[in-house]
């Protein structure tokens, strides 16, 4: 099969998983080019941020028109998360590839006990047993709420976007527990805003990456297209798939891929 | 300003971001294929990465994927244009200052990696 199918495909791949399990798809993308088509780390973290611009751009933009984002908090922070990619996507250009890799493992491992408390946690139900999100406000009768600790999430916020100009990720692994559980905004709208906040923070991110010849174009373009096709396909299937079965099969899968990092770091 | 007040300004704002977001992600994506299906089309295949710049510079089907990519990576900082003109005409001065102070360090990123990067943009 040509690399170049084979490279779209990995995007779509990715692209579908972040979509049903509310990630921006990097966790997946950056070790499919390293592992899978032998990429430099730096380059698969710089070809990821422009994966991940396209998949939460597609994505803030349904959440944003049904409400859901808060827009404004979502500016605000994105103030602390530009500056941090920034200076993650600088300072990822001096450091060793071991050490990024060594970074993403712990990512890695942090994502995989993020997902597996999220999995074994009882689902409350409502009387007809239907499953319910207790933090939702959402629809014209939810209660609103306040945004509390303003300049301790700016400050959060920074560190997210380290983590997303050094690892090629998101940063939503940061700011959506820090909106939900620093600033106390319902969980869905954490989700939400935080996504619509991925774009700015991984457009700031990647510039770092295309200006120092660090993104191969004919390596992004494929992956990019895959990547977008991806996302709207789990976007679909996510209201039809029983998703705790797939975040089993991500949790396995990013296991294995954190093992091999730290075996990257270690081994040089 | 607390998250009561927002919603009797958001249907504008929310419209308009959700419009540019969904647009420009189409129009980047669907100049990146183009791009793709020309190289593909003329064999056009650089031996190696190169900075943006370079790549621009180039010509050709590989430029204009590189031009489609480029274009991907400025969406965010056009939805945000979006969102401090209707700041500005909703009088929401806080909302301004930060929102153009978002863009200003956005501008600084792009010119800072041009710089650090040597891209000849």
């Amino acid at each position: 099969m040509p690399a170049d199918l084979l490279l779209a495909l990995s995007g779509v791949l990715a692209g579908a998983f972040g979509a049903m399990l509310g990630l921006g798809g990097g966790v997946l993308i950056v070790p499919i080019l390293t592992f899978g088509f032998g990429v430099p780390l730096t380059a698969a973290v710089g070809t990821s941020l422009v994966c991940v611009i396209a998949t939460s751009t597609g994505a803030a933009a349904i959440n944003v028109r049904a409400g859901r984002a808060d827009v404004r908090l979502g500016i605000t922070l994105a103030a602390g998360t530009v500056v941090g990619a920034v200076t993650g996507g600088v300072v990822a250009g001096v450091l060793p590839e071991r050490v990024i890799a060594a970074l993403f493992a712990l990512l890695l491992g942090y994502t995989a006990a993020t997902m597996i408390r999220s999995t074994l946690r009882p689902r409350p139900r409502a009387d007809d047993g239907t499953p319910v999100d207790p933090t939702v406000a959402d629809g014209p009768s939810a209660p609103s709420y306040r945004r509390t600790r303003v300049p301790a999430a700016v400050g959060g916020s920074f560190l997210a976007g380290n983590v997303s100009g050094l690892l090629g990720v998101g940063g939503g692994i940061v700011t959506v527990p820090l909106v939900h559980l620093v600033m106390g905004a319902p969980l869905r709208v954490a989700v939400a805003t935080s996504n619509f906040m991925i774009g700015i923070t991984a457009a700031a991110g990647a510039y770092a990456y295309l200006f120092r010849g660090d993104v191969d174009v004919r390596l992004a373009a494929p992956v990019v297209i895959g990547v977008t096709v991806g996302a709207a396909v789990g976007a679909v299937l996510s209201a039809r798939l029983d998703t705790r079965v797939l975040s089993g099969i991500f949790v396995l899968v990013i296991g294995y891929v954190a093992v091999r990092m730290l075996l990257l770091a270690v081994g040089g | 300003m607390t998250a009561r007040d927002a919603p009797r300004r958001a249907p504008e704002l929310g419209r308009w971001i959700a419009t540019v977001l969904r647009a420009g992600t189409l129009a980047s994506i669907g100049v990146t294929v183009i791009g793709y299906a020309a190289a593909a089309i003329a064999g056009d295949a650089p031996e190696r990465a190169q900075p943006l710049g370079d790549a621009l510079a180039a010509g050709g089907g590989h430029a204009v994927m590189a031009a489609g990519l480029l274009a991907l990576t400025l969406v965010p900082a056009t939805m945000l244009v979006v969102a401090a003109g209707s700041f500005a005409r909703s009088s929401e001065r806080r909302m301004l200052a930060t929102t153009l102070a978002v863009i200003a360090l956005l501008a600084v990123s792009v010119i800072g990696s041009q710089l650090i990067g040597g891209g000849a943009i």
